[in-house]
């Protein structure tokens, strides 16, 4: 029993209201009269507002307060003594499948009613399974803090391991203390000695297992979608709309193979949504489609036109998709120059240094840094580099014998290729390594080039928007705005990240409250759509110690209550007694408050 | 704390103030068992009450012989009755006449001594509750909640003394009450027992005013202007009551309650309900 849990403190706030009711009454002096008919009309008039008088210490009084620390001690769950605390740890099992028809209605009515059972000297932990076990609630709260705590529980995640959320209970619960698994199926291996209380049902449900914009060589789009039907689900309607209009409805008939859909879309759609028919899991039943944004690279040439045309840049630059050309080095993300020059935050600059030093033409072997994604795919088999004899500054990504070729330049801001290369004579620039090298280096560019960097994210996954770096951009602060209205500041340097917990669209918003980016969330996890072999059962643990037993047999506070609610019924029955009577009881002739 | 004490007068007292006054029952005629009062009947006292003529069988006695010498009819003489009237006691036993300790323990004391005051003069006393049944001094309890009064549930006797021991505090006119009760009685006498508090209330502001029999509450502002119009219709009232019981030949005394010797003194004794023994 504690007197400190919520609702004993509210009812223990009852006992200075009655003081403070029987300070303001208005109190008369009874007078006792033979015949009140004879004072006919000088009724008193109603005071406006009340008088603080003198406490008069009456039955009433103490009754009142009597009753109201009765039912404190009602709500704090009393207790007779010689029972120790328990302490239990409720695991909710965060996977999306609990969402499922009244999976987790169930599951919330299961773990309040025990909740509720518990005394208030009792203490309760709610945490929720995920890659990362969350606490909910506690550790060691107050039972009667449970239901809230649920109330904010909407389980959404895809597929987890439940072990670690089930270790961080044992921690939790070590000595003496409950472990209760709430799940919609039989607990997983190393779950034996945890009580499960699964809360599941085998339901028929259709789910969209992939959904793709797919981009045609000639620049149309097609939807392709696939659609799959589990634990008995036969048909579906699938209807795609986009911007309001209804592009297409499909009646889908659903087998043991996923039922495919694929559609053009017109030129110019926007968002597409995709929905299937309600059922019972309805998390994997939507899905929303945004254009895949072009993230184009700014180039930035400084080179000669005679170096250009060597090293022939403008043939393998024009090749590339998602490239443009840039006069202002500040606005590029990839800057060729002579020289260094001083890049931006975020900038790449790639110095093509050519001295009038001794050149030298090697033939390899070459020592080349395979990890760097610069040089992903570069071979340089059969490649006669001519090269200054230097030293290149920062860290060697590509030498031969002890004279680097590519290195590395570690700067504050940017990045900085150093490439050693005289390109009039030698192969490199004719090998297919040269045009592999620039790919590599505009694509890593893109990866810097401001905006969501990627507009389809997983429930689960993160949300990842680039920032330009320009000090009081507009970027510079940035707000995830969710399907909810709930916007949640982002942090972060170069990319700011938010976590996924909800499918929807999710917008990017500035300092200012512009809008960004667009991201769109969906939930793909076919083992929690599936809702075969869900049960509604409770597994009592298969290992429990002995005093944990006792200890469950024994916290029933049933008894203790009925007796509390009696005393309580008692005193408010002996209290109306004594307000009805008190007026022939008070001596004739006295006053009386 | 009130106490049974301040509300039950002393038996010893009561006795020794009683037994300074008896009833004053006049010259009228009662009826009533054998005793020294005069009677409304023929009876065998020293008193010459008239001759009729002589039937067989009357005592031979009474023969007026000097009137037959005269007239030569034989004539009888009568000689008065002498009796000890009946007294009823009608008290008004409804809860307000024990709204205070001493209101209470007043109409004890007179109800008591009335009783003494018939013992000692060899008259059946008889008392009752208005609207209830006999009375004796164990059973007398103001409990009665009823607000309109009835007449005792026992008869009363004819040409007797009737009592009336009330405060007269009735909502309703008592009127048709007090004219029945005086129909045959002899003499009637009605003792209107009042609280001193009720004759003059004090202006203590804002009270609860409980009525003692129908419990009703009233909450008001008890100044000097209530008071003046609470006396005003509490005058009414005793006006009424006065002029009902002097229309019907009887005697109202209005007593402040009291102890009993100031009671008879102040009271009793100048309206000629009681007088020295």
């Amino acid at each position: 029993m504690s007197l400190a849990s919520p609702w004993s403190l509210l009812g223990l706030l009852a006992v200075p209201a009655i003081v403070l009711l029987h300070l303001y009454r208005r109190r008369l002096p009874d007078r006792k009269v033979a015949a009140v008919f004879l004072f006919f009309g000088e009724r008193l008039a109603a005071d406006a507002g009340r008088q603080r008088t003198r406490l008069l210490r009456t039955p009433s009084l103490w009754l009142e307060c009597l009753a109201a620390a009765l039912l404190s001690l009602w709500l704090a769950g009393p207790s007779f003594g010689g029972i120790t605390s328990r302490h239990v740890v409720f695991v909710l099992d965060d996977s999306a499948s609990m969402g499922a028809g009244e999976t987790r209605a169930d599951t919330v009515a299961a773990v309040t009613e025990r909740a509720a059972a518990l005394a208030s000297t009792d203490r309760v932990t709610v945490l929720r399974t995920g890659p990362r076990p969350e606490v909910l609630l506690g550790p060691r709260a107050l039972p009667g803090e449970v239901a809230a705590a649920l109330a904010v529980w909407h389980p959404a995640r895809p597929g987890h391991d439940v072990i670690g959320a089930l270790d961080l209970a044992r921690e939790l619960a070590a000595g003496g203390g409950e472990v209760v698994f709430c799940s919609d199926q039989p607990g997983p291996l190393g779950a034996e000695d945890v009580e499960v209380v699964a809360t599941g049902a085998v339901l028929p449900n259709a789910a969209i297992l992939s959904a793709q914009r797919f981009v045609l060589a000639d620049g149309t789009e097609d939807l392709r979608l696939s659609i799959g039907g589990f634990s008995g689900a036969e048909r579906s309607t699938c209807t795609v709309t986009s911007q309001g209009q209804e592009l297409a409805r499909r009646e889908l008939q659903l087998g043991a193979e996923p039922a495919r859909v694929a559609l053009p879309l017109p030129p110019g759609t926007g968002l597409v949504q995709v929905q299937l028919s309600p059922d019972a899991l309805t998390i994997d039943d939507a899905v929303f489609l945004l254009p895949e944004p072009q993230r184009t690279v700014a180039v930035c040439d400084l080179l000669p036109d005679e170096r250009r045309a060597q090293l022939a840049l403008g043939r393998v630059i024009g090749a590339l998709d998602g490239v443009r050309a840039e006069r202002d080095p500040l606005a590029a993300q990839l800057v060729f120059a002579t020289e260094p020059g001083s890049p931006v935050a975020g900038q790449t600059e790639v110095v093509l240094a050519l001295g009038d030093g001794e050149r030298h033409a090697f033939a390899g072997p070459f020592v080349i840094e395979r990890t760097h994604p610069w040089l992903a795919g570069v071979q340089l088999q059969g490649v006669v580099w001519l090269a200054e004899a230097r030293a290149l500054p920062g860290q060697v990504l590509v030498a031969v014998g002890d004279q680097p070729l590519i290195t590395e330049e570690f700067l504050d801001q940017g990045r900085r290729l150093w490439i050693d290369v005289d390109a009039t004579q030698g192969n490199l620039v004719r090998a297919p390594d040269w045009p592999v090298l620039l790919a590599n280096v505009v694509d890593v560019c893109r990866s810097s080039v401001p905006g969501p960097e990627r507009v389809h994210v997983l429930v689960g996954g993160e949300a990842r928007y680039r920032r330009t770096l320009i000090a009081g951009a507009e970027d510079s602060e940035l707000r995830l705005v969710g399907p909810d209205g709930d916007a949640r500041a982002g942090s972060g340097v170069g990319a700011v990240g938010w976590p996924i917990d909800a499918p929807g669209i999710y917008t990017v918003r500035g300092r200012t409250g512009k809008e960004l980016g667009t991201f769109a969330a969906r939930f793909f996890d076919a083992g929690e759509s599936d809702l075969q072999g869900r049960v509604t059962r409770t597994f009592a643990p298969e290992r429990t110690s002995r005093l944990a037993a006792a200890a469950a047999a024994a916290r029933d506070t049933s008894f203790e209550r009925r007796v509390v609610a009696l005393l309580l019924g008692l005193v408010v029955l002996l209290d109306w007694w004594w307000l009805q009577h008190r007026s022939w009881r008070a001596p004739a002739g006295q006053g009386v408050a | 704390m009130v106490t049974a004490g301040d509300r039950m007068p002393n038996a010893a007292a009561l006795a020794a103030v009683a037994a300074r006054y008896r009833l004053q029952l006049g010259a009228a005629r009662y009826r009533g068992g054998f005793g020294s009062h005069r009677g409304s009947g023929v009876g065998s006292s020293q008193d010459f009450l008239d001759f009729r003529d002589y039937a067989p069988g009357d005592d031979l006695r009474h023969l007026d012989w000097r009137g037959y010498a005269r007239t030569e009819k034989l004539r009888v003489r009568l000689y008065q009755e002498e009796v000890a009237p009946f007294v009823d006691v009608a008290v008004d036993t409804s809860a307000s006449l024990a709204v205070t300790p001493g209101k209470e323990r007043a109409v004890r004391s007179l109800v008591g001594a009335l009783r003494h005051w018939g013992a000692s003069a060899g008259v059946g006393v008889r008392c009752a509750a208005l609207g209830g049944g006999p009375l004796d001094e164990n059973s007398l309890a103001f409990d009665d909640k009823a607000t309109a009064p009835a007449l005792p549930l026992v008869p009363l006797r004819p040409r007797g003394v009737r009592v009336l021991v009330t405060d007269g505090l009735w909502a309703d006119d008592p009127a048709p009450l007090l004219h029945r009760m005086m129909a045959t009685a002899v003499r009637f006498v009605c003792l209107q027992v009042l609280d001193p508090w009720e004759l003059q209330p004090e202006a203590v502001g804002a009270v609860a005013m409980v009525d003692a029999e129908t419990g009703e509450r009233r909450e008001l502002q008890l100044d000097r202007g209530t008071i003046v119009a609470y006396r005003q219709r509490l005058q009414r009232l005793c006006d009424a009551l006065r002029g009902a019981v002097l229309a019907g030949g009887g005697v109202h005394v209005q007593v402040p309650a009291d102890e009993l010797a100031t009671m008879c003194a102040r009271d009793l004794l100048p309206a000629g309900v009681v007088e020295p023994a």
